[in-house]
């Protein structure tokens, strides 16, 4: 079984705890960073990360787009949408059916 | 307990009182741009010495809490009875005793969240309590927790737990109320007893509870009789509120009702609870002999921490001034 793990400043994620999701807060770049590679290794299957979290660590992200696990997924924080999630979403979608069909 | 005995101990409260955070301080703290700018303003304050001790802003739970614990331990200090401050440090007790089952039952060391404020020392109960060893607790607290541990495992479910620890809060609350004889102390109870009533009626309301549930939320010795209470739990907001007019019920019940049926909130619910104790503990500014003044600053003293609590997070989370001003309670000076 994949765990499911989810990272943000504190409170936009804590009430996910509630789902029993972990949770992970975090307050900058680096720390991001270790968080993120250190669930990736311990075999979290998805990884749901806030987009205001998400635009520090771009590289780090996109590293995991190549692998199948974790599935990592932005979802907008407590301060409202940067629509980087929807576009990522748009963008697999144009990459898999050749047109966006969003 | 004897009035004259506080003499010495409300001069010394006097003083405290005087360093208490002013409205006009607050409203600067409210209209601050963000947090960096929060900790400017109270670096002008007594709070700036437990600031330079934290390095990242993201810790500003630290101050608070440090300062809460400072709170308790003066306030013990100055009184000459500990009940007064036993009545206020009661529920970091029954706080207490929640995460010792939890952590009996998750089988996790949760010692992070002990408050270290209660009127007794929980790392000595702790290892008593795990090996079957009652003598360190406090008769009233074992009836308490042997309840909920038994409940538990013959229903498995934690809120239970909470109900059971909540509702032998709050008769020990009101049975130590009554002991000091103190018309202010009881009168305090009794409207809390009163607001938590109230607030868990709208929110079983909301969840839909049925009335066998309701039984063992309401809680007894308030004003409203039990009974009124678990008769309207199928009532709208409106009956309730025509219901009270003819009652002689406090004025901020019926106001906090009406800005819930406005807005369905029940924060804003809460904030009326808040500015209507705080208002009760407002008349120890005329008492002064006797302890109402320690339990009015110790009050006074949680609100400002609470407020300072609910402007930290507001500017982090860049909540608009005007919204974090709807939140920020009435203050005591």
């Amino acid at each position: 079984m994949y765990k499911i793990a989810v990272i943000g400043d504190k409170n936009s994620v804590l009430a996910f705890k509630a789902l029993g999701i972990d949770v992970f807060t975090v307050t900058d770049e680096l720390e991001t960073r270790k968080t993120v590679n250190t669930l990736a290794k311990n075999g979290y299957g998805i990884i749901f990360i806030t987009e205001q979290i998400a635009r520090l660590i771009p590289d780090t992200i996109s590293r995991y787009d190549e692998k199948v696990t974790p599935a990592i997924i932005l979802i907008p924080s407590n301060q409202g949408t940067l629509n980087i999630g929807m576009e990522r979403i748009n963008k697999n979608v144009e990459k898999a059916v050749g047109t966006n069909i969003l | 307990m004897n009035r004259m005995d506080f003499i010495q101990a409300v001069v010394r409260i006097r003083v405290l009182e005087k360093r208490l955070l002013s409205e006009l301080l607050f409203n600067r703290l409210i209209e601050a741009k963000d947090l960096e700018e929060v900790f400017r303003i109270l670096n002008e304050t007594d709070y700036a010495a437990r600031l330079t001790a934290i390095s990242r802003k993201e810790d500003y739970e630290h101050i608070l809490s440090q300062e809460l614990e400072k709170v308790y331990q003066e306030a013990r200090e100055i009184s000459p009875d500990p009940a007064v401050v036993d009545l206020l440090a009661l529920k970091y007790d029954f706080h207490n005793l929640k995460v010792l089952l939890k952590e009996k039952f998750l089988n996790k060391d949760l010692s992070s969240l002990y408050l270290p404020i209660g009127s007794i020392d929980f790392s000595k109960i702790k290892k008593a309590y795990y090996m079957g060893n009652l003598r360190g607790f406090h008769l009233d607290y074992w009836e308490a927790i042997s309840k909920a541990q038994e409940d538990f495992l013959q229903n498995k479910d934690p809120q239970r737990i909470d109900m059971i620890l909540d509702r032998f809060y709050i008769e020990q609350l009101y049975q130590r109320a009554r002991k000091t004889d103190s018309e202010l102390f009881i009168d305090y109870v009794r409207t809390l007893i009163d607001f938590t009533n109230i607030r868990s009626l709208l929110r079983m309301q909301k969840m839909e509870k049925d009335l066998r549930f309701a039984e063992e939320v309401i809680l007894p010795h308030g004003n409203i009789d039990e009974d009124l209470i678990l008769n309207a739990l199928h009532d709208s907001v409106e009956q309730l509120l025509e219901y009270f007019h003819n009652t002689n019920i406090h004025q901020t019940i019926v106001n906090g009702l009406k800005s819930y049926q406005e807005t369905r909130r029940l924060t804003d619910f809460e904030k009326f609870m808040d500015d209507h104790l705080m208002e009760i503990c407002r008349r120890a500014k005329y008492i002064h002999f006797g302890p109402e003044p320690i339990f009015a600053y110790v009050v006074a003293k949680e609100t400002e921490i609470k407020n300072l609590r609910i402007i930290m997070v507001s500017k982090l989370n860049n909540i608009s001034p005007e919204a974090t001003r709807k939140r920020v309670r009435d203050i005591y000076v």
